[in-house]
């Protein structure tokens, strides 16, 4: 159970890093630049939009969706249901996958590494190994 | 324990609903008091240090005798760079630089570290402009940025532009070896720094900094114009 906890309180934390990015992205924080910091580089690169929406809105999108599962699968109502740990891995898999595309894209495109991508790609990771082991019951 | 809270009154339950409290509260604010940018140090290129800045080092277009002046710091490579071109740059040079005439646009070199292609970029718009052809290769080069910034090598892709615009290639291939215009690419930057740019792109209208947005951008311009013509006309009375 406290693994589930633990992805939900890492799905909030990451969930308000990509309101921040994506707040970022939209100019409310200031004009985007490169040379102050990697973030600007990234955040104005084309990378930094996704299917037509910026790559943090996909990020709110995402913690959203797992913080939401994780949680309910703590709660006794759903606790004993496969279905909460079956959509926590695949959400997992998921963002693991696109989170890792991001990464290669910073460090090798884009040549600039944001603080703040980081850690949202380790809380990611963290999320990922969570719900490998927070258990999907093998049938039987 | 009731059905539904099962977490809720138990000690992993109270933990887990404080933890998601301190988040919660924490990430509010640290939303509301974030401020943009890492403030990471400058990262230009070293060489740049050893260079004299100079203010003539800079590529201009317009009128010299336009009452506004605007004047960009610009790395080729940087995305925020060809972002504003693409969205306010380019209609402001075509609708006061090259049709309005009130205003000359002056770019300079600021080549960003962290960018591999940015100097060749630069050196590469510089040899063109030996041939006039500065602007063709400048929006050239940052209309296709993504197509070019991401390879490991990006000077055949210059190269294939300066065919596109009709260069003389043999004195376009002899300018990029001989490295002619990395003095002034360099003291462009170096002016830059002088000035205390430190990120791209960067704008000044008539010495003071301007923003990237069209619309201020273009009540700035029609600003500077105004008091210009004002003070011109008050010297004529006078």
């Amino acid at each position: 159970m406290w693994k589930r906890m633990a992805v939900a309180v890492l799905a909030l934390v990451g969930l308000f890093i990509s309101v921040y990015l994506l707040l970022f992205k939209l100019g409310v924080y200031g004009e985007l630049a490169c040379g102050t910091g990697s973030c600007e580089t990234v955040q104005a690169s084309a990378y930094a939009t996704f299917v037509g929406l910026p790559v943090a809105g996909w990020g709110v999108a995402w913690y959203a969706a797992v913080f939401v599962v994780a949680f309910l699968s703590t709660q006794s109502v759903f606790s004993e249901a496969s279905w909460p740990p079956r959509v926590l891995l695949l959400l997992a898999t998921g963002g693991l996958a696109f989170s890792g595309y991001l990464t290669y894209v910073e460090l090798f495109v884009i040549n600039a590494v944001c603080r703040w991508c980081v850690v949202s790609a380790l809380i990611t990771a963290a999320i990922f190994v969570l719900a490998m082991s927070s258990g999907v019951r093998k049938p039987g | 324990m009731s059905k539904g809270t099962r977490t809720s009154g138990s000690g992993p339950g109270r933990v887990f609903y404080a933890a998601i409290g301190v988040v919660v509260v924490g990430g509010v604010l640290a939303l509301l008091f974030a401020r943009s940018g890492d403030s990471g140090p400058m990262e230009i290129p070293i060489a740049i240090a050893e260079t004299e800045a100079d203010a003539n080092a800079g590529v201009s277009a317009g009128a010299d005798d336009a009452p506004v002046t605007i004047v960009e710091f610009a790395d080729f490579q940087c995305p925020a760079c060809a972002r504003f071109y693409s969205f306010s740059g380019r209609l402001i040079k075509q609708n006061y630089v090259d049709a309005g005439g009130q205003a000359r646009w002056v770019y300079y070199d600021y080549p960003l570290d962290q960018h591999p292609h940015a100097i060749p970029a630069a050196h590469s718009a510089r040899c063109a402009g030996e041939q006039g052809r500065f602007w063709q290769m400048h929006d050239l080069i940052f209309g296709r940025q993504t197509s070019w910034s991401p390879k490991d090598d990006a000077r055949g892709d210059f190269d294939d532009y300066a065919g596109e615009i009709g260069l003389d290639q043999a004195a376009y291939r002899e300018c990029m070896e001989d490295g002619r215009y990395l003095e002034q690419i360099f003291a462009a930057a170096k002016y830059g720094q002088r000035l205390g740019v430190n990120s791209t792109p960067t704008l000044f209208i008539n010495g003071e900094r301007a923003p990237q947005d069209y619309q201020q951008l273009e009540q700035m311009i029609l600003e500077a114009a105004a008091a210009a013509a004002s003070s011109e006309s008050g010297e004529t009375e006078g």
